[in-house]
């Protein structure tokens, strides 16, 4: 729920800036930082994971932290077509462990959420019941 | 300063070695309070808060207010002080049922041989009381905790009783590694816990959060809450957030109130006819020796200079392999199988003994998989399906070991106080000096090479030992029991020797460490210090 309210009051400020540049100038040749908004992360995530169904709070969480990171130029030119394998690479292992591009971050963007439950068929994120009792005395069912 | 606690007995800290001793002199008729420096905590937000924590440390599901500051795993000089000249790496927690809330549950008992070691193998000291004194409250203790277990298997510890319940299965994994030893010196043998294996207690089965470090969502898992909660039924009184400052000697050599502190920042007096002090091996020192006084210079207890020496723990030898087939872990209780053969035997003249814990939990201790498993994969630019697949294989064969070592008292590994450094409440900060004996280091030597022994039996690939000594979280030893006063801190009854209605409770009175998981013989030594505290109430 903070996510989704930071994020409305986020898309309007970067909307607002928006529309005062373009009073003034023509749309630069690449797309800035300040401009990227969640939906195009969130298409280059999809792009690069090959996951259709990411989350678009998570989206918009992961490419702030990568602007507090002071990567957001890097993404923006990921976004505009430059070559960065690095990043592409780091971008696909966000996704799929949670943990915020932000090093300097104390939370996680998700925990239960992350891409790697999805991969790890035969468990779940800790915390989650996984069964009865012993179910994990037998091979798991995959 | 009001004068706003009265109790027959005020015990200070609310963990197991408190909570059960408290319950049972309450439900015996006394009145009992509890001053607790932590807060009471919701078992749905210390989930949430470990979920969202981007370092999954054992505290990392639980508040570290100013108030009631506790060491971190990953930031272990922050609030330690450490001199060396090894870091002393053991942490808990200050919350309303204390570090039983990320414990790992397993219920050793000590074998007989840990009581006298100094008889039998001329090394460290011998107990005041052995294994047979002990025996009938390590029975009573299991039935306390409610512990999970298979009492036909010998796991060197003589039984007079029954665990209330069987054990709790075996894993996959562990099945695995007894089928690949089954021939060897090392004998896998399924590990009695402290969670439930059937609804029991009003409390359910396990059903594998493979959390219970830090947390157990559903309390299958035993921890102090079970017995505070008991304690306030028969009538007990849980002060939290309050934080004991300072024991107050009387004129006859008795304590007579406890100083404290509230999270608010306001003061009181706690007075009462018994005090215990319950805050195990790192606070209750400081608090004794914060209370250095007229009539007590040295520190309340401490006339022997024994008070915060001989600081111990389970130094462990971290290692960690890929086995050759999917094992299956990050399932269930984090650790279900031990090998516990190890932990005596004619070699312990000549190097400390171990037991070896076999880990559910892959490679979440020692490189925080399976998120850096992922990140690794995803950077060698694996994508869709193809990185899913090996995220599942890499992770399926995650296998850990740790040994948990016996560490020699030394006198000079001790808690004091930082003459300048204190916390919100005014409590000087805790300086630990640490070392680790030849005798110590043998068997952590002696560890590796067993881990080797039988990664290599399991046909294990990329055989990885940490290259620090980790801690186990067992912190052992600083206020000892002995039978004499100038050697030791408290008696057999865990009655200190120099103020009659004070009493030590925890894994602090230990005088060796053994290799036993400290928690049940904390419960034990607590239920038979039950008598001697309520026959002191005059």
């Amino acid at each position: 729920m903070t996510i989704t309210t930071q994020m409305t009051r986020r898309h309007l400020l970067t909307a607002a800036s928006t529309s005062a540049i373009l009073v003034v100038t023509q749309w630069p040749s690449y797309v800035s930082a300040q401009e990227i908004d969640t939906d195009a992360f969130l298409k280059l995530s999809q792009d690069l994971t090959q996951v259709d169904k990411l989350d678009a709070d998570f989206a918009a969480a992961m490419l702030e932290a990568y602007e507090t990171a002071g990567k957001g130029d890097a993404v923006a030119a990921l976004v505009n077509g430059q070559g960065n394998d690095d990043l592409a690479n780091d971008i696909v292992g966000k996704w799929y462990s949670g943990t915020s591009p932000n090093p300097d971050s104390e939370q996680v963007v998700t925990y239960t959420d992350a891409q790697m439950w999805y991969a790890m068929t035969y468990t779940k994120p800790m915390g989650y019941c996984g069964g009865g009792v012993g179910y994990w005395a037998d091979v798991p069912e995959i | 300063m009001a004068d706003d606690i009265t109790a027959d007995i005020l015990i200070i800290g609310t963990g197991v070695a408190g909570a059960i001793a408290g319950s049972k002199l309450a439900e015996k008729g006394l009145s009992v309070a509890f001053l607790e420096t932590g807060k009471r905590i919701d078992r749905f937000d210390a989930v949430d808060k470990f979920w969202n924590a981007a370092i999954k440390v054992p505290e990392s599901a639980y508040p570290n207010d100013d108030t009631a500051p506790h060491p971190l795993s990953h930031k272990i000089e922050d609030y330690y002080q450490q001199k060396g000249p090894e870091l002393f790496r053991s942490t808990y927690v200050k919350v309303v049922g204390g570090t039983t809330w990320h414990w790992l549950g397993t219920t050793l008992r000590n074998v007989p041989s840990d009581f006298k070691t100094q008889s039998l193998y001329g090394q460290a000291v011998d107990w005041p009381i052995d294994y047979d004194d002990l025996e009938p409250f390590y029975l009573a203790a299991e039935q306390e905790i409610g512990v999970a277990g298979n009492s036909s298997i010998d796991l060197g510890s003589p039984r007079s009783g029954d665990y209330p319940m069987g054990e709790i299965p075996m894993s996959y994994l562990d099945k695995k590694f007894a089928a690949a030893l089954e021939e060897s010196k090392f004998e896998v043998r399924a590990t009695p816990q402290g969670r439930n294996s059937t609804f029991h207690a009003d409390r359910p089965e396990c059903c594998g959060n493979a959390s219970c470090i830090p947390v157990c969502p559903i309390q299958a898992k035993y921890d102090a809450t079970v017995h505070v909660a008991q304690a306030e039924a028969a009538g007990a009184t849980v002060y939290d957030q309050t934080t004991a400052t300072k024991l107050n000697l009387g004129q006859d050599g008795k304590i007579i109130s406890v100083d404290f502190r509230r999270a608010d920042g306001s003061t009181g007096i706690a007075s009462g006819k018994v005090f215990v002090v319950a805050a195990h091996g790192i606070e209750t020192p400081r608090l004794l020796l914060n209370s250095a006084q007229e009539g007590a210079e040295n520190g309340i207890a401490n006339s022997s200079d024994q008070v915060g020496r001989n600081l111990m723990d389970h130094p462990s030898r971290l290692s960690w392999a890929e086995a050759a087939e999917p094992v299956w872990p990050y399932r269930g209780p984090l650790s279900t199988s031990g090998i516990e053969n190890l932990r005596d035997g004619d070699f312990r003249k000549n190097h400390a003994a171990f037991r070896i814990e076999i880990g559910n939990d892959g490679h979440s201790w020692p490189t925080g998989a399976p998120q850096s498993t992922v990140e690794d994969l995803a950077k060698q630019g694996l994508r869709g399906d193809e990185l899913d697949a090996a995220i599942k294989d890499k992770t399926s064969r995650h296998i850990r070991l740790a040994s948990l070592v016996e560490q020699s008292p030394d006198a000079k590994n001790r808690v004091t106080l930082d003459p300048e450094k204190r916390d919100a409440n005014g409590m000087p900060l805790p300086v630990i000096n640490y070392d680790y004996s030849d005798y110590t280091r043998a068997g952590l030597k002696a560890a590796e090479e067993a881990h080797d022994e039988v990664f290599e039996m399991l046909g294990a690939k990329n055989v990885q030992h940490s290259p620090d000594i980790q801690g186990a979280g067992h912190i052992i030893g600083t206020v000892r029991m002995g039978s004499n006063p100038q050697v030791s801190v408290v008696d057999a009854d865990l009655r200190s020797f120099d103020h009659s209605n004070l009493f030590l409770l925890g894994s602090g009175v230990f005088p060796t460490s053994a290799t036993a998981n400290p928690t049940l013989t904390i419960a034990a030594l607590s239920l038979r210090a039950v008598d001697p505290i309520a026959s002191s109430v005059e």
